[in-house]
This record gives structure tokens, C-alpha cells and sequence, in this order.
């Protein structure tokens, strides 16, 4: 089994801090790119690891969130990281949250983008995923892009971010897809390691999102010590659809934990 | 990347300090390299004044195509009534092929470039668009001026009438593309230009 990296192009410098980004359901690493990019010629090591199964690692992929951090921290266990900045979108931030939890004070600081607590997944969408229908990535693409990107807009000319989403989930293997969205869904314990989470968080979130909708999150702030929001106008995949806001955001996040 | 037939995007490129496109980008990797190389190689970017243009031209596009719908139909039924007129191709017109496929499809409209057959052959032909004072004399289509092209007399004139009509080209067959102008001024130059058509047949009749 071979667990792919992306680093932004950097190799790793001992003495740098790890920005750690995990990427969503049916995704992987690419998603990150131009956030790592930036961040690994800025002061950090960073990590945009592809999950099992997904993108270009191998394995068998995981339908839960305790096994993914289990698989996590043995990853940055044998790349020897300490006190990582963990940043996590969708099913990356349950990911992210529950791996915080777990290191407690070893966790320099979380950022969540377009989450929510607990991440319900309908049931159409997971009996479609479940089939590996062409419906399932559809729903995903169209529930998660707000509506000028659902029109092709994007401030990068020729780069159609929701047809780019399609294509990415299309490359994921059989099973995929309806294993992260069911580790989505099936996580129960997301508001009580939420409380159990020490380092500074952030939750970027999209006003227009509607897999993770902005009112359905009051239950998980409510139970982060210590938290900031952040709303960028755009749907769930903040990363593609307003790449510039969600750069600033991040660049927020980790300007909070450093002086939480 | 699988198939190894392109390295531009699969494997390491030096102008970008090694980096290889497929892993950065995925799916947009192609784009992406297009985008780049344009960025790096000549600065490729939207002047500030043609983003404005292309931004009104955008904003504007439905009113622009209503007036270029109404002033269609309105040639259109002009051509269709002109004794100088063989026959007029517009899904509009009942006697289309297309015509009740339009109108479920197209219930707006269907457009403002067509074509229709003068009476009197090459010789009409070249002499209608002659006569013509407000459109322009142009092979392409869709400008917010009206277009006019005569096939047998330019982009087809080598080929003969025999052999233009396997390929649906009468030898009087004139394509319009109509723009925004006021359709009266249109009927006008349309009605004087078909009157010069008719002289000219007439003439070369009699000689």
C-alpha cells in the first residue's frame, strides 16, 4: 500500500511547522494545490496527503472517520510531524477534527472548511453512490457548487470549476464515493470530540453552501473552546469556486492559531 | 497519463522547476498548462477595455437578438411576398421542413441568418449585391450589422450551377445575416437592390 503525498512542490525542512490538508469525498489532493503552493514557499511544511483509494495513493478505501485518523496518524507519525495545523474540507474536516481531538495539545491548530456537525448525507445521494451512478457525482457537483459556478463563472478563464469537480470524482474507483459520504454520515460522535478539541479552530463556510448550509453549524461552535468564523460568498467547493477569498481565509486561520 | 502520449502533462517539465501538471492539477491539467505557458511566455491578459466590451457585449445579448429576430421576420416576409424572390429558407415559414420542429424548439425565434433564392440566376445574383448600400458585402455571420453573401459569385464561384445545386446552392441563392438596424431602412435596400437584380436579367436578356 502506497500513501501519495502532494507538498506544494517543496521538499520537507525539518524546522518548519506542518500545514496538514485533507480533501473531501471522492476527491483528492488537487483541490488543495494553490493553497499548498503558496503556504510551502511561505514557512511550511505542507501535507495535502491523497486518502486511501483516493487520487494517487493506493490502499483499500476507508468507510469511517475513526479508521481515517487512524490511518492519518500513522502517516504523519512516519513522517515525523509535530504539532500540525490540520485543515480538512467536507469529510476532510470531520477527518481533521477528529484526528485534533485525538492529539489534543499536540494540535497546533484546525481549520474547517465548508463543514458542519453532524454531516448528514441524503439518502438518495448515498443509494446512488452506493450503485456508483453518474447521479451521485452529479448531485455532489450540483449541490456543492453555488449558482454562478454552477453557469461555468470563474475568476480562472477556461477553468470550469463544477465540469472540474466532475471529472475528479469520475477518476475515484467503484465504492469510493459511498464510502466517504456514508463516513460522513454515519459519524455520531462529531459534537462530543468537538468539545474535546483544544487547539484554536477556524470554520471557513460558504454562505451559500448547501451540503454543509451556514445555519446548520451553530451546534458545533457552540461546543469549540475557542473558535472563529469566517463566511466566504460562495457554495461548498470554497477552494474552486472563490479560490482568492479562501486563500485570505486560510491565511486568517493560521494567523488565529498563532496568536490563540 | 496512463498512456504515456503525453509527457508535456504526465511527466516533469523543467520550465516550471519540475513541475508536472497531472499531479498539480488533475483533471484541469491541460488548461492549466495553456494557461501558464501563455502567462509565462507574453503576459497573456484581458486588456481592461475589451473585458469591458466583452462584459456589455454579454450583458446586452438578449435584447440584441430580439431586434435581430423581429427585423428577420420582417425581411423574411417581405422576401417571401417579392415577386423577384424564387424562395425563402426560414424555419419561420410554414413551408420549411423544419418549421414545426422550430416552433416546439425555438419558440423565440430561430435566428437571423438565412437564405433565400432571386430569380435570375449568377446574373441577379451579382447584381443585388452590387445594389446594395447599407449591408456589407461579407463571408461571416452574427455582426450587429447586416451581412450579405452571394455564393455563386464568390466563395462558390468556380463550381457550376450543375454542381452547386448537388451541394443545395441555387445559382441566385443569397445568405443574409441581419442585424440591428432599423428593418424599414433594410426593406429599402433589399426592395431597390431586387429592383437592380430584375433590370440586370432584363438586360442581359435583351443583349
Amino acid at each position: 500500500m502506497s500513501d501519495y503525498i502532494y507538498r506544494g512542490g517543496r521538499p520537507a525542512q525539518d524546522d518548519k511547522p506542518t500545514l496538514v490538508m485533507l480533501h473531501g469525498a471522492g476527491m483528492d489532493h488537487t483541490i488543495w494545490t494553490l493553497l499548498a503552493r503558496y503556504h510551502a514557499r511561505r514557512g511550511y511544511n505542507v501535507l495535502a496527503p491523497d486518502l486511501p483509494a483516493h487520487g494517487r495513493s493506493g490502499g483499500q478505501s476507508l468507510n469511517n472517520i475513526n479508521d481515517m485518523a487512524d490511518w492519518l496518524l500513522t502517516l504523519l507519525e512516519r513522517e515525523g510531524v509535530n504539532r500540525p495545523y490540520l485543515m480538512g474540507h467536507s469529510m476532510g474536516s470531520l477527518l481533521a477534527l477528529e484526528t485534533a481531538a485525538r492529539l489534543g495539545e499536540q494540535c497546533s491548530g484546525l481549520g474547517l472548511f465548508g463543514s458542519t456537525a453532524p454531516m448528514p448525507v441524503g439518502q438518495a445521494l448515498l443509494d446512488a453512490a452506493e450503485r456508483n451512478e453518474q447521479a451521485a457525482i452529479d448531485m455532489v457537483c450540483l449541490f456543492g457548487h453555488d449558482t454562478p459556478a454552477q453557469l461555468g463563472g470563474n475568476p480562472l478563464c477556461g477553468i470550469h470549476t463544477l465540469n472540474t469537480g466532475v471529472r475528479l470524482m469520475q477518476q475515484a474507483a467503484d465504492g469510493v464515493l459511498f464510502n466517504d459520504l456514508s463516513a460522513c454520515n454515519n459519524w455520531n460522535e462529531a459534537l462530543d470530540r468537538a468539545q474535546e478539541v483544544t487547539a484554536p479552530v477556524s470554520l471557513i463556510l460558504g454562505r451559500k453552501d448547501k451540503m454543509t448550509p451556514l445555519r446548520s453549524t451553530r451546534a458545533l461552535i457552540e461546543r469549540l473552546a475557542k473558535s472563529q468564523t469566517i463566511i466566504i460568498e460562495s457554495g461548498h467547493m470554497m477552494m474552486t469556486e472563490a479560490p482568492e477569498e479562501t486563500h485570505l481565509a486560510l491565511c486568517t486561520a493560521l494567523e488565529f492559531c498563532r496568536h490563540s | 497519463q496512463k498512456s504515456g502520449k503525453f509527457p508535456q502533462l504526465s511527466e516533469p517539465y523543467e520550465g516550471f522547476h519540475g513541475m508536472n501538471f497531472c499531479e498539480e492539477f488533475g483533471p484541469v491539467a491541460l488548461a492549466m498548462r495553456m494557461r501558464k505557458e501563455g502567462l509565462r511566455d507574453f503576459g497573456a491578459c484581458l486588456p481592461a477595455q475589451s473585458a469591458f466590451q466583452l462584459l456589455q457585449g454579454v450583458e446586452t445579448l438578449s435584447m440584441r437578438m430580439d431586434r435581430h429576430v423581429a427585423n428577420t421576420e420582417a425581411l423574411v416576409s417581405y422576401l417571401d411576398a417579392h415577386d423577384g424572390v424564387d424562395s425563402v429558407n426560414h424555419p419561420m415559414l410554414s413551408q420549411h421542413p423544419d418549421h414545426s420542429l422550430a416552433t416546439d424548439l425555438l419558440p423565440r425565434g430561430c435566428g437571423a441568418v438565412f437564405s433565400f433564392e432571386l430569380k435570375g440566376g449568377r446574373r441577379a445574383g451579382e447584381a443585388f449585391i452590387d445594389a446594395l448600400q447599407i449591408f456589407s458585402h461579407l463571408a461571416n455571420v452574427g455582426d450587429a450589422r447586416s451581412l450579405v453573401i452571394h455564393p455563386a459569385s464568390t466563395t462558390h464561384s468556380r463550381m457550376s450551377d450543375d454542381d452547386l445545386l448537388t451541394v443545395g446552392i441555387g445559382p441566385g441563392l443569397v445568405r443574409l445575416s441581419v442585424g440591428l438596424e432599423d428593418s424599414k431602412d433594410l426593406i429599402g435596400d433589399l426592395s431597390a437592390a431586387l429592383k437592380s437584380a430584375d433590370k440586370a436579367v432584363k438586360k442581359a436578356t435583351q443583349s
